[in-house]
């Protein structure tokens, strides 16, 4: 739930061997939890994509259907104000999975570029770089949230932002620690000797070598601010009034007269979170050299 | 490693190090809050302009004098939205019940997680270990608030085991515990066996095997001690999440703790209370890192600090 | 696990069986406040959470009536009222402090100065602006003891007015107008509100107070009807959390609370432990009149006549309170107006004439409400019946209070915004008041001279039918203006333990707490 609880991914790996990709979807392709769970995302994703533009408008509200059942007219019943749920879960999806995955984007993107620089030259800019992100670690990240919001109103690309500038420091974080490692490698010494300027190196050789540990993390990063975004719509500062977080935390209100509402949305939202997470282990597994399919 | 000079004077920079943070915490809260939109004084009945002149001459206050009052004579003035009381008494009323929330809920997360992470391990590979794992994920997958919204439903209003609120007896205290912990118990589960299963393929495991030492027993023994490093790491930063993040199970099971002030406060713009939170939570966190740094040294001697 | 799971249960079950029984004695009175109170000084408070504890500490000149709309004797016995309504003299019977001090007319002369002042900063304090000098001295011109209020001797309470004010027994019965102890708070400053200190002249005492946890309260065997008062103790908790305080409540963890949550409605309404009454409160939609478009009356008339209030409350508020069908809620003897609720063949018509025809938009149509289900609830219904009657596409957006009352009071927003009214005293003008010109919590920036006309010469008339009459007159220019749309009045919406007696709302839905009790 938290930016500074997300266990930070252990990676001992130093992906520069001949093709660590294709060893990696090598390892992928044998690993049946993973494929299923991407078959799964992929699906969902769809659904989630395509599939209210053939179904009944999500607010349609009909008076008389008010917290009606499962059935066949309402595949998943309706809710309080007798909106479908099902209609309302796909079209949750489309901001909630755009929250998580462009939230992700952005914390990666800061991160990766942060912790390369962070890493890569003298150590005094690293230590003054990592203090930083040690004092935005002390503060409560909910607080910075809240106010970004107060500040900026509340429309997605303010929750992007601010969810996403949280996020970055771990990201930071471990990608330095990497840069670190990769700094003393010979390939890098090397581009070094030959008169290589550090930006180049930095595009050329340190950031696709730390694109696998980045993206094991992203797989992680998603859920958790999918998770985020609920929390907020459990304290009112939804940007939206369909997403999943919204719809879980009205639910929840309603889980003993009308549980439909609350497992609905909750399922599709474990389902989907326990698939990013199988996907990101895989993920991680395939990438780690030392690590043997289990 | 020995506790030679050398050793305290790092730690004093440390803690020198962490004061200088501390003031710059201080420095960006103040900055953001103030510019935050919204008055403090403000309410629906629009108070006059002379009450709103006095209640600023009265409560305002300036950021150097504030970081005065704070350094020099430990001063966090007087609550906005509490406005009897100092924010140090709230503070002082509201920690300790949030620090019991979550020593337990923490407890109980080591605890569980370990065991369950070094189960998963024990049972690597078979159904069992698919089994904690994935209970593991939806312990990370539900939102707290519904889990204890579903626990004091089937608990307090079905079964009427516990109380719905309150923080007074054990009965009351043992779902908002459970509520609390349970996704610090996915997460260090998964990190222990994570960390068990990385480590098992070491040599000394081997060796230990090889002796014919019981397998619990080598678990127990070698593997706990050998990788709780990455636990301990983990801890740190969720000791002061988990004060933080008892705000929602404050606010289900009515607890008088501190979480509540985290959000409240920069609701009410309360700025002195949202100040005060955010320096015992920053000292918490600065406190718990250095803590951990240490804990580090002694659990793998190769690690330095820093 | 599941053997631990299994382990945990038992133990549950085990609890079950050493859960506490009831100490002896007898029982208290169980209540669970919305909010922790902010203050108990009653010069500091605005909130319902904070008054209703003070209602209990502190006691005005007179009391609310139990089921008559008229007050009743409080502090003084008895009062006269000079032919030209402009002189109350109060006739104070022996009152003591629960320290044992006599109170005497003296302290209500000492409280309201203190009310008034500036200094005080008291939110309320421009209720006293109807007393003789209230205005300049609120704005500093004259000193707070200049204030039109005297006492000849220690009974006699003399309060002079401006103009006859019909209201003002009843605001006599309004919280803030008790009196303090200014002696304790010269003592104690800041801290004479925690127990121990606190000094009152009311039904009760406070007793302790533990923050976020319990205000304890205990019978004041030294207030004057002390042998009326039934109940020895009244615990009162802050629960915040709707649900939470609604569960508590079913779980017998209290014997009274004031909400219950919107999902929790449905199911409440048909038990028997849930009350409900009309409160003096409207529940309504305000308008930017400023801003273009919407400085149009034939375009508010269309969104007006297209908001299906009826269904509103049955959708939402599950058929409890009454639709409004003017701004002011009913007001004993008061008349009112009856405006047309609902009306889609009108809504489009005017549509039409306000230049919209043809799928034509309005300029940023827009909700904004501040968080809350209930608010976010009805926006949905609303933004969904513009659709449906008028084929409007509105945006909701919602804020955090304190944005909220910021972007309401500087007008900062585009259309239309949720507000809410809950009256102070029972007379329309604390509702019409609001949108004369100049009033501060006129977020509309409606101006009509003409309706400033109005509302202002009520307050020379001394006829209260005339003035009631001056007042219909007032409410429905405005709801020929609409610069707001009313939705429903407000009701109280509680659960009660069976045993809770004397609990009863005056017309008002305003308690006093010396006949509340709980039977044994």
């Amino acid at each position: 739930m938290d930016a500074a609880t997300a266990p930070v991914p252990v990676i001992s790996n130093s992906p520069r061997s001949a093709s660590p990709a294709s060893i990696a979807l090598g390892k992928l392709r044998k690993d049946k939890r993973a494929l299923g769970s991407a078959l799964v995302l992929v699906l969902l994703g769809l659904a989630v994509f395509l599939g209210p533009g053939f179904l009944q408008d999500y607010e349609k509200q009909i008076l008389d259907a008010q917290l009606a059942p499962p059935s066949l007219a309402h595949w998943m019943g309706t809710d309080h104000l007798g909106r479908d749920v099902f209609a309302r879960v796909l079209k949750g999806g489309q901001l909630s999975l755009a929250i998580g995955l462009l939230g992700t984007l952005i914390s990666v993107l800061i991160g990766t570029l942060y912790g390369c620089v962070s890493g890569f030259f003298n150590e005094k800019l690293d230590l003054a770089m990592m203090r930083i992100v040690d004092i935005l670690y002390s503060l409560p990240y909910m607080f910075l949230v809240i106010i970004l919001i107060f500040q900026f109103g509340k429309n997605i690309y303010v929750l992007f932002v601010a969810l996403g500038l949280v996020q970055w420091l771990t990201v930071a974080r471990i990608v330095r620690g990497q840069v670190l490692a990769l700094k003393k490698e010979e390939f890098i010494l090397a581009a070094r000797a030959l008169g290589v300027g550090s930006f180049r190196i930095i595009l050329r050789h340190v950031i696709p070598n730390v694109m696998g540990v980045v993206i094991v993390y992203a797989t992680l990063t998603v859920p958790s601010v999918i998770l985020q975004e609920a929390f907020l719509s459990f304290l009112g500062l939804n940007v939206s009034n369909c997403t999943w977080g919204v719809l879980i935390a009205e639910g929840k209100d309603y889980m003993d007269t009308a549980w439909w509402m609350l497992v609905a949305p909750g399922v599709t939202l474990t389902v989907c979170l326990l698939c990013m997470n199988f996907l990101g282990d895989s993920l991680r597994d395939a990438l780690d050299p030392t690590s043997k399919i289990n | 490693m020995t506790w030679n000079s050398g050793y305290l004077k790092r730690i004093g920079v440390r803690l020198a190090l962490n004061v200088f943070t501390l003031v710059i915490i201080i420095t960006v809260s103040f900055a953001i809050m103030k510019a935050a939109p919204g008055k403090p004084f403000e309410t629906e009945r629009d108070p006059s302009p002379q009450v709103l002149e006095e209640l600023h001459r009265k409560y305002d206050f300036t950021y150097g004098q504030y970081l005065k009052g704070i350094l020099l004579h430990g001063d966090f003035r007087y609550s906005y939205s509490h406005r009897n009381s100092t924010v140090l008494e709230i503070i002082g009323e509201a920690l300790p019940v949030s620090m019991e929330l979550g020593c337990y809920a923490l407890l109980l997360a080591i605890f569980a997680g370990l065991t369950w992470g070094l189960l998963s391990a024990f049972y690597r590979g078979r159904w069992f270990e698919s089994f904690i794992m994935a209970l593991a994920m939806i312990g990370i997958a539900v939102p707290n608030f519904v889990l204890g919204s579903l626990l004091q439903l089937l608990f307090s209003l079905r079964l009427r085991v516990t109380p719905v609120a309150g923080w007074t007896g054990f009965d009351s205290k043992l779902l908002p515990v459970v509520t609390l912990s349970l996704t610090y118990i996915a997460y260090i589960t998964r990190i222990a066996r994570g960390s068990f299963l990385e480590n098992l393929n070491k040599d000394y495991i081997r060796t230990a095997r090889a002796k014919g030492l019981p397998e619990i027993r080598i678990l127990w023994k070698h593997l706990l001690r050998n990788s709780i490093l990455p636990v301990i790491n983990y801890l740190a930063p969720a000791t002061a999440s988990i004060l933080t993040g008892t705000l929602v199970v404050e606010k289900i099971f009515n607890i008088p703790g501190m979480g509540r002030y985290f959000i409240e406060s920069v609701f009410q713009r309360d700025f002195p209370l949202a100040l005060g939170v955010i320096i015992v939570y920053s000292i918490f966190l600065l406190f718990l890192n250095l803590l951990a740094d240490i804990l580090q040294t002694f659990v793998d001697p190769r690690i330095r600090m820093q | 696990m599941s053997f631990s799971a299994c382990a945990i249960l038992t133990f549950l079950l085990l609890l079950q069986g050493c859960q506490k029984s009831a100490g002896k004695g007898p029982k208290p009175l169980a209540i669970a406040n919305s909010a922790e109170p902010a203050s108990l000084d009653l010069h500091a408070v605005t909130g319902q959470p904070e008054i209703r504890i003070i209602g209990a500490l502190f006691e005005g000149l007179v009391i609310r009536g139990l089921t008559d709309p008229k007050v009743r004797p409080g502090a003084a016995r008895s009062w006269d009222i000079s032919p030209d309504s402009r002189t109350y003299t109060f006739h104070l019977r022996p009152n003591y402090w629960s320290d044992g001090v006599k109170l005497t007319s003296r302290d209500f002369v000492r409280s309201w100065r203190r009310f008034i002042d500036p200094a005080t900063a008291s939110e309320y304090s421009a209720l006293l602006k109807i007393i003789r000098n209230g205005n300049p001295i609120r704005e500093k011109k004259l000193p707070p003891d200049s204030l039109g209020v005297s006492a000849p001797d220690d009974s006699t309470f003399i309060v002079q007015l401006n103009h006859p004010v019909a209201y003002f027994l009843d605001l006599c019965a309004f919280e803030p107008f008790a009196p303090v102890p200014l002696d304790t708070i010269a003592k104690y400053g800041e801290r004479w509100t925690l127990p121990g200190h606190l000094v009152g002249n009311g039904p009760f005492v406070l007793k302790g107070w533990k923050h976020n946890v319990e205000i304890v309260l205990e019978k004041n065997s030294r207030y004057w009807d002390s042998t009326h008062v039934q109940q020895a103790t009244v615990i009162i908790k802050p629960v915040e959390d709707q649900m939470t305080a609604y569960n508590m409540f079913m779980n017998r963890e209290v014997d009274w609370i004031f909400n219950v949550p919107p999902s929790k409605l449905e199911a409440a309404k048909s038990m028997p432990q849930f009350f409900t009454r009309p409160m003096f409160g409207t529940y309504y939609y305000i308008v930017n009149c400023k801003n273009p478009g919407y400085d149009s009356r034939e375009l508010r008339k269309a969104l007006s006549y297209a908001i299906d209030r009826e269904q509103i409350v049955k959708r939402v508020m599950k058929g409890i309170p009454t639709p409004a069908h003017g701004f002011v809620p009913p007001t004993p003897l008061y008349p009112g107006v009856s405006m047309e609720l609902f009306n889609p063949a009108k809504a489009k018509e005017y549509l039409a004439k306000a230049g919209y025809v043809s799928g034509k938009q309005p300029p940023n149509l827009q909700i904004l409400y501040n968080n809350a289900d209930v608010h976010r609830d009805i926006a949905q219904v609303v933004q969904r019946m513009w659709k449906e009657n008028l084929g409007l596409d509105a945006e909701l957006v919602n804020y955090e209070w304190k944005v909220y009352l910021d972007n309401t009071k500087n007008l900062n927003y585009r259309s239309i915004a949720r507000a809410s009214w809950i009256g102070d005293f029972p007379d329309p003008i604390s509702f019409l008041e609001l949108y004369t010109s100049d009033n501060g919590n006129n977020r509309t920036g409606y101006r009509n001279p003409e309706y400033d006309k109005l509302v202002q010469a009520t307050f020379t008339i001394a006829d209260p039918a005339l003035r009631l009459a001056k007042l219909q007159e007032a409410e429905t220019m405005l709801m020929g203006d609409l610069p707001v749309f009313p939705i429903y009045y407000y009701s109280l919406m509680e659960m009660r333990s069976p045993k809770l007696r004397d609990a009863v709302p005056n017309p008002l839905g305003m308690y006093t707490w010396k006949d509340i009790h709980l039977a044994p």
